[in-house]
């Protein structure tokens, strides 16, 4: 890749710059904040971005080749043991523009034909300027909302259930009727099986991307025996688990259950921590969390919000929270070790 | 001595006072000085380096145009006082080329603005050739008289002095930049 030329000019110039700015560090009292700009400024500007663009252009590329060789591939998925079923008729909901009918799913199409237009929207922008901005030091705090698990999945879909796609002119609701569907939404009525492999695809181009990116992460070293991976927290999360319907139409939200991952290299060997309260009833095999005897009550958000602030070395405002983690030289170590099965209700 | 007294009280409570209130521990306590806008800075630099179209060109491509930047909005009333019936560009938000109306009059300093700054003055200075009327003479009295004519520029005059005598052009512009560069002339 070609150096971008800098913004003051060659070497000669930055070299007179680096003077004055001496000069003006000498004549007290100086300004420190524009002193502070003035050398960030030489530091940090280049005279010409079109060697950016075209390395976000390129790392763009990666992660789209990264995810279609990924999301394209099935096996594990046991396509091939899926076998079209009739399921029982549930009561379709209006969301959002669709009219869902989640048989239509299950009925006349092959699913790997469905999954063949899958992709998962802007996910290579977003990683491809992460890691843009990780590595150039642009940027020490960046958020990423990824689509959901079933979002981007489905575009062309061949609508031979005859879906009425529902849409909004003028104020008014208008059903069309198109040889494709788009299968765009959340999962509470896409049918368990559409589901089932929509997430096992999302994550597997997921963490593809995320592998990716801890191993550029490593190649930047930190000083004498760090690398960028040491020295970054990595938090992948959501709102919630989900938990199966019992009408196998899809999933909804499981609120009484969420999991946090954190991802870093000062972070040693593979910990899981968190107890699980099995066989609530209607929620089958799925678990919701239980009481942790480090805390006397189940782990929560504020804990988790704690953690990343004991990681990053700041003070955490919540009064009523405690952190999962502490620093025990210069590893990120688990204040509690318990993972298990609790309270199984009969 | 009940006098005294009372007027240490007094003097006690005032500063008490004083200390407590609210507009004056915000503006105290904003932490990063006001900066002359672009309007200003233009100015002043056409002042110092000459108004001509070479200058002009130099300041508007690298500081001007930046108006989010540097602050300064454009008076969009000049839309109107153009003549009793008419108006400049009717779909323009500002005349001639000054962009942004919707920007800080007198901004706070940060690294865009400053770079903005570095780009114009290095334009402008490096670019002067040795004939340059204030390449001739005593550089430092020249450059402090351009930019602090009223004085306040003692720390920068001891810190440029050791570099003394000027005799090659690299130091005469290096004295130059410096105070084209030092805050103090820009800080409101």
């Amino acid at each position: 890749m070609e150096a971008p030329k800098r913004l003051f000019g060659g070497n000669h110039k930055k070299e007179l710059l680096k003077r004055v700015l001496t000069n003006l560090s000498e004549a007290k009292p100086s300004n420190e904040r524009y002193l502070k700009e003035f050398k960030g400024a030489l530091d940090i500007f280049v005279d010409n971005i079109e060697p950016f663009l075209k390395e976000y252009e390129e790392l763009v590329s990666s992660y789209e080749d990264l995810i279609q060789v990924n999301i394209r591939n099935y096996q594990g998925l046991g396509l091939e043991k899926l076998k079209l079923r009739e399921v029982k008729p549930h009561h379709s909901h209006e969301w959002g523009r669709y009219k869902v009918d989640y048989q239509t799913y299950l009925g006349g199409n092959s699913l790997e034909e469905m999954l063949a237009s899958a992709h998962l929207g802007p996910l290579p922008q977003q990683f491809a300027c992460s890691e843009f901005l990780i590595k150039r030091g642009l940027s020490s705090s960046i958020m990423m909302s990824t689509p959901n698990e079933m979002g981007c999945f489905l575009y062309n879909c061949n609508n031979k259930g005859n879906i009425l796609d529902s849409s909004f002119e003028r104020g008014k609701r208008v059903a069309t009727q198109s040889p494709h569907c788009v299968i765009q939404m959340d999962s509470h009525d896409t049918g368990t099986i559409l589901t089932m492999a929509s997430s096992f695809i999302f994550f597997r181009g997921l963490t593809a991307c995320l592998d990716r990116f801890t191993h550029q992460l490593k190649k930047v070293p930190v000083g004498s025996d760090k690398t960028l991976f040491d020295k970054t927290l990595i938090h992948l999360s959501s709102e919630f688990e989900r938990v199966p319907t019992l009408e196998e139409s899809g999933s909804d939200h499981n609120d009484h259950s969420h999991t946090s991952s954190f991802i870093s290299g000062s972070i040693e060997g593979l910990q899981i921590i968190g107890n699980i309260k099995l066989n609530q009833g209607k929620m089958g095999t799925i678990g919701t969390a239980a009481h942790v005897s480090f805390l006397k009550r189940p782990i929560q958000a504020r804990d988790i919000y704690h953690t990343i602030c004991e990681a990053l070395g700041v003070t955490c405002p919540l009064a009523r929270s405690q952190s999962l983690v502490t620093w025990n030289k210069e590893k990120l170590v688990l204040k509690f070790n318990e993972l298990k099965k609790v309270a199984e209700v009969g | 001595m009940k006098v005294f007294l009372t007027l240490l009280l007094f003097g006690f409570v005032v500063g008490v006072w004083s200390q407590s209130d609210p507009y004056k521990r915000k503006v105290e306590g904003s932490g990063a000085p006001r900066m002359g806008n672009r309007f200003f800075v233009k100015n002043t630099l056409l002042e110092v380096f000459g108004n001509n179209e070479h200058h002009r060109k130099i300041i508007d491509k690298n500081f001007f145009k930046a108006g989010e930047s540097v602050g300064g909005p454009c008076d969009i009333c000049e839309q109107v006082y153009h003549q009793p019936e008419e108006v400049f560009e009717p779909e323009s938000e500002c005349v001639g080329g000054k962009g942004v109306s919707k920007v800080a009059h007198f901004p706070k300093t940060n690294i865009l603005r400053t770079t903005h700054l570095i780009k114009t003055y290095t334009g402008l200075v490096l670019g002067l050739p040795e004939d340059q009327e204030i390449f001739k003479g005593n550089i430092l009295e020249k450059s402090s008289y351009a930019f602090y004519p009223y004085g306040g520029d003692i720390e920068i005059r001891k810190s440029l002095q050791k570099k003394a005598p000027f005799n090659s052009l690299e130091l005469k512009k290096e004295v130059l930049l410096t105070y084209c560069l030092s805050p103090q002339w820009q800080s409101l």
